[in-house]
């Protein structure tokens, strides 16, 4: 009995993309219809967590705060004070609720990569991602236009140097500042979420795999399995660290379209 | 994450127009190559720009 299930289990193995398109929650079981998913439910479990929580715990301000208030001051205070302040200077205050709404996003998202029972993360669909990144992108530029003016482009793709070395040096910067930037940004939270959750599925998967290879396998299977839990706890350090990342490379985009001349 | 991604950036911008360059004229790689070391050049001077003192 136990055989039998694994090996329907098994049957997944090797993991592939397939793995990351669920099916269809509404209408129910469909084929190829991708519009209301476990991702979609993700996605709006985040963003009602997100709003209730600050909501909750901002509702009666103390003067000593409560458990829950301390936790979203804490995390509000992270983002302003050692991200946007840290990264911008002192006018990155009025930056700090988005760089926190994108913070908290992304950490909420991503930690559902490990949740137990629910271990798929939104953000291993390139589509969250990008959307994310654009916004970043189309924000900084905003930025960088609304202080400076169109002159922003000029600053932004012209280094200080001799008019001899320019041409060298313009198509680099704007490679680097208008196309790499929001590809970059998207491309590394994704690929790290979708390489997180494939490294699961190969040690999960993998396990059941060989016990079903051979049953003298099963002291492999049971440290592939041991191996998955510590790997979940690998993968706690990396949404931290990309929700981390993603926040204060915006920040540091937001600076340089709000620097001056030099 | 700035120095890196200029140094990328430079060998990639110049050394893809060397390779659009020797699609054209027909070489087989020496423009790419020319363009390539053009453009760490350029990064490293843009990196130094923009980042040293």
């Amino acid at each position: 009995m136990v055989i039998g299930q694994s090996t329907v289990l098994a049957a997944a193995f090797p993991p592939s993309v397939e793995d990351f398109y669920l099916p269809s929650i509404l209408p129910w079981g469909a084929e190829n219809s991708y519009w209301f998913t476990k991702i979609t439910v993700l996605v709006w479990v985040a963003v009602a967590a997100i709003i209730v929580f600050f909501l909750m715990s901002y509702r009666k301000p103390q003067l000593v705060p409560t458990k829950k208030q301390w936790l979203a001051e804490s995390i509000y205070g992270f983002v302003r004070n050692n991200i946007a302040v840290d990264m911008i200077g002192p006018q990155g205050v009025r930056f700090a609720p988005y760089l926190t709404t994108l913070f908290m996003f992304i950490l909420v998202n991503n930690f559902f990569g490990i949740l137990p029972l629910v271990q798929i993360s939104p953000m291993s669909h390139i589509a969250f991602p990008a959307v994310l990144a654009v916004i970043s992108y189309v924000m900084f530029i905003w930025v960088g236009i609304r202080k400076h003016g169109i002159a922003y482009f000029k600053h932004a793709v012209v280094p200080n140097a001799p008019l001899g070395i320019l041409p060298l040096l313009v198509p680099i910067e704007i490679f680097s500042n208008f196309l790499v930037r929001p590809f970059s940004l998207a491309v590394r939270l994704f690929a790290n979420m979708f390489a997180g959750h494939m490294l699961l599925l190969v040690f999960t998967l993998g396990g059941f795999a060989m016990i079903n290879a051979n049953v003298l396998l099963a002291p492999v299977s049971v440290l592939s399995w041991v191996l998955t839990i510590a790997i979940t706890f690998l993968e706690f350090m990396v949404i931290c660290l990309q929700a981390y990342v993603f926040t204060v490379l915006t920040a540091s985009y937001v600076q340089g379209s709000l620097a001056d001349e030099h | 994450m700035t120095a890196l991604s200029y140094l990328i950036a430079g060998i990639l911008v110049w050394g893809g127009i060397g390779w659009l360059v020797d699609h054209f004229v027909g070489t087989t790689g020496i423009f790419a190559g020319i363009g390539a070391v053009l453009g760490v050049a350029g990064g490293v001077y843009l990196i130094v720009r923009r980042l040293g003192a």
